[in-house]
């Protein structure tokens, strides 16, 4: 289990990424939702041990990070956002390099990488250049990375950010077979329901919502998303509401779009849409 | 110490260039060759053993310094470091890895150099040892300076700016390709700042085209260790 307490964060430039966030993350797959900025990477990277908290603390398995680093270190593999590959090196040379800075000898971690380079389709490539395979083939280095690590709890921020939809598909599939507690960070809503047994839904450095994607949708219950000219959330030039489907329809041929409700809404209710009344 | 990460980062970061794009390797002893071909043709073949002794340690140093280009981007543009602060290594195992790979990185150089100085007769079993250990301490003692360097600044611009500024500074400028005799005592001691002019001052001794200095393995040693001390304390490591 992880827990954050009372988790703060300010940068040397006066920026305020996080404010008391206070969560307990149980599932074993969390997505962690928010707009770019809300706050999502700077507590990745706190919950991962790359950066200290102004104050409050995160406890992982029992270990806090402040107190017992190396131990949750031994514990947890991290891939940062929009990490990409040294172009010259091959997909088992990063393997193998992350492995034993994780602290696995060379014998072991040759094993490791074998085996989640096979499992992710990596083998046949294990040797080439980084630079001559395809994006998707990169991401996949990655997970294979985490797969490989033996950790307990797993973070990746944004890991399938700029990817086609295949790709997205690929390393979705090679997501689901990583074992033990895995974070992710992500603003894809399609990913975060694909995956996550629990979505935590952070805007402006707080957390808004914690729940299941049905337990979040609830709210919603026996309505749909209406688009028209006019509506109580506005995003650029579009309007939405909210509303029965009953009421819905009687807006149909006043030029309004029905559509169903899924995760985006809730972005939309909490993260970006401007409230009119 | 993790050996075994610093074996796999010398491989990852140093034997994959080399393996897969060998002519960027020979690229690092571009410079020395050419300044070797430049003083041989100038002095009519009468410097051409402070060639070959400035050779081994500036190309040694160009290269270490010129690695903070990719520290620079392991840390902003790859974002690897980032992958590497939440593990266990520290900042020592991870320049000690990088100092492996260049080692690997400067040895077609190197060869090149130690051809030519076998083929001159310069080379006895004691200057053989000497120019390995000196090569070893220059690199050591380059390395933390290169790693600060690479680690500062917010952008790869600055840095490759930085490195190419301080590749001049501390080893063309210091006697690495003239007797260091030649120097003021003042600018020599001023000099001595760079690895490369204690490193300097040692092989041309033993080669016997300079006076031995005595002091001058004790200063490139402390600077080895001292450098080293400085980078650990004050290189920023994943917080910000």
């Amino acid at each position: 289990m992880i827990e954050i307490k009372n988790l703060s964060k300010r940068y040397s430039d006066g920026t305020k990424a996080l404010e008391h966030v206070s969560l307990k993350l149980k599932k074993r797959v969390t997505c962690i939702l928010g707009r770019n900025g809300a706050g999502k990477t700077t507590l990745t990277r706190i919950m991962s041990t790359q950066l200290k908290p102004s104050s409050g603390t995160v406890v992982i398995n029992g270990l806090d990070i402040r107190d017992d680093v190396d131990e949750v270190r031994g514990r947890l593999s991290s891939i940062p956002q929009e990490v990409d590959p040294w172009d010259i090196a091959s997909p088992e040379e990063h393997i193998m390099m992350y492995l034993t800075a994780r602290g696995i000898g060379r014998h072991e971690a040759k094993r490791y990488a074998e085996e989640s380079m096979k499992e992710l389709g990596l083998w046949e490539v294990r040797d080439k250049a980084m630079g001559d395979l395809s994006g998707g083939m990169k991401r996949k280095c990655f997970v294979a990375m985490a797969l490989a690590s033996q950790a307990e709890v797993i973070f990746l921020d944004e890991p399938t950010t700029g990817l086609d939809p295949i790709s997205r598909i690929e390393v979705w599939a090679a997501l689901r077979k990583i074992k033990g507690t895995i974070v992710i960070t992500t603003h894809y809503m399609e990913e975060a329901k694909e995956l996550s047994d629990e979505v935590v839904l952070i805007d402006k450095g707080r957390p808004v919502m914690q729940g299941s994607v049905e337990e979040l949708l609830r709210k919603f219950k026996g309505k749909v998303r209406v688009e028209g000219p006019a509506g109580r959330y506005r995003i650029g030039g579009m309007h939405i509401s909210y509303l029965t489907t009953a009421a819905a329809k009687r807006l149909v041929d006043k030029g309004y779009t029905i559509k169903q409700v899924s995760l985006e809404d809730l972005f939309i209710i909490h993260g970006g849409g401007l409230i009119e009344g | 110490m993790k050996v075994s990460f610093i074996l796999e980062m010398a491989r990852f970061e140093g034997l994959s260039w080399v393996r897969r794009s060998p002519e960027t390797a020979i690229g690092y002893a571009a410079t020395p060759l050419a300044l070797l071909f430049l003083i041989y043709v100038l002095s009519g073949g009468k410097l051409i053993e402070y060639a070959i002794v400035g050779g081994f340690v500036a190309q040694i140093g160009t290269s270490a310094i010129m690695t903070a280009g990719s520290i620079g981007t392991f840390r902003i543009i790859l974002k690897l470091q980032d992958l590497l602060i939440a593990t266990k290594i520290s900042k020592v195992d991870y320049v000690l890895g990088l100092a492996l790979a260049n080692m690997i990185f400067c040895a077609p150089g190197l060869a090149i150099y130690a051809a030519i100085a076998l083929y001159l007769g310069l080379f006895t079993v004691t200057n053989v040892l000497i120019t390995v250990v000196v090569i070893g301490l220059v690199l050591m003692a380059m390395m933390p300076i290169s790693f600060f360097v690479g680690s500062i600044f917010r952008r790869t611009n600055g840095i490759w700016t930085t490195a190419s500024v301080l590749a001049v500074a501390l080893t063309m400028l210091p006697p690495s390709y003239y007797p260091y005799t030649l120097l003021p005592k003042p600018l020599l001691y001023a000099l001595m700042i760079s690895p490369v002019t204690p490193g300097a001052m040692i092989l041309q001794g033993y080669y016997g085209i300079s006076p031995i200095n005595n002091y001058a393995f004790a200063v490139l040693a402390i600077e080895a260790v001292l450098y080293f001390v400085l980078a650990g304390k004050f290189t920023p490591w994943g917080d910000k």
